[in-house]
């Protein structure tokens, strides 16, 4: 258990990186965004009274819209999940004991314990340090 | 069914009967944002298809049902 505190850490540290990426780049908006559009969309394919000319342009203007989104979010998702996968990538060339750790259930458990912890901290300092 | 399908699926299930690590794991988070992607791609594609192949041939069809017919022209009468 002792020698597995290194690669612990190291995957701790990724999976906080992890998450400080997905705060700072704002990942959940952007799906918010994607599915306002597919609403958006919808509404205008079922929408009656509207010439079909204009659905047409609308739908044109929807799709661009909806594929740069898309391609955007599955851009910031893989730079959010960069930090583990290049952990475990650099693991595959020097043996580092990070998969080791990874399917250890102890170490997991420990992981988990810990990202809690500094989820609640990060949370209750992220209160405090809100302008009021 | 072919030899070779028959030996590929073969292969296939005893495959799936190698008990090794897959180490292709993804979290909740990863993977339904990952499904949101490709829902996203698909949609758009959908959207881009409807624009462009759906409402114009609706359009066109729409334009040939109203052009009046082409009158024939008279046969002559012999009588």
């Amino acid at each position: 258990m002792t020698g597995a505190i290194a690669p612990m850490s190291l995957l701790l540290a990724a999976i906080v990186a992890a998450g400080e990426l997905a705060r700072r780049l704002h990942i959940v908006p952007r799906f918010a965004t994607l599915a306002g559009l597919g609403r958006r969309a919808s509404v205008v394919l079922a929408r009656r009274g509207v010439s079909d000319h204009l659905k047409e342009r609308a739908t044109r203007i929807l799709a661009g819209r909806m594929m740069a989104s898309s391609l955007t979010a599955g851009a910031i998702l893989v730079l959010v999940i960069a930090p583990v996968v290049l952990l475990l990538l650099v693991d595959g060339a020097v043996p580092l004991g990070v998969r080791a750790a990874f399917f250890d259930w102890q170490t997991r458990l420990l992981i988990l314990f810990m990202s809690l912890i500094y989820v609640l901290a990060r949370w209750r300092l992220g209160r405090r340090l809100q302008p009021s | 069914m072919t030899p070779h399908r028959i030996s590929a699926l073969t292969g296939a299930i005893l495959l799936t009967m190698i008990p090794a690590i897959a180490q292709a794991y993804s979290g909740p988070g990863v993977g339904l944002g990952a499904i949101g992607v490709v829902l996203g791609i698909v949609g758009s594609i959908f959207l881009m298809t409807v624009s462009l192949i759906w409402y114009p041939v609706k359009r066109m069809v729409r334009g040939l049902r109203r052009r009046p017919a082409t009158p024939s022209r008279p046969r002559d009468s012999k009588a």
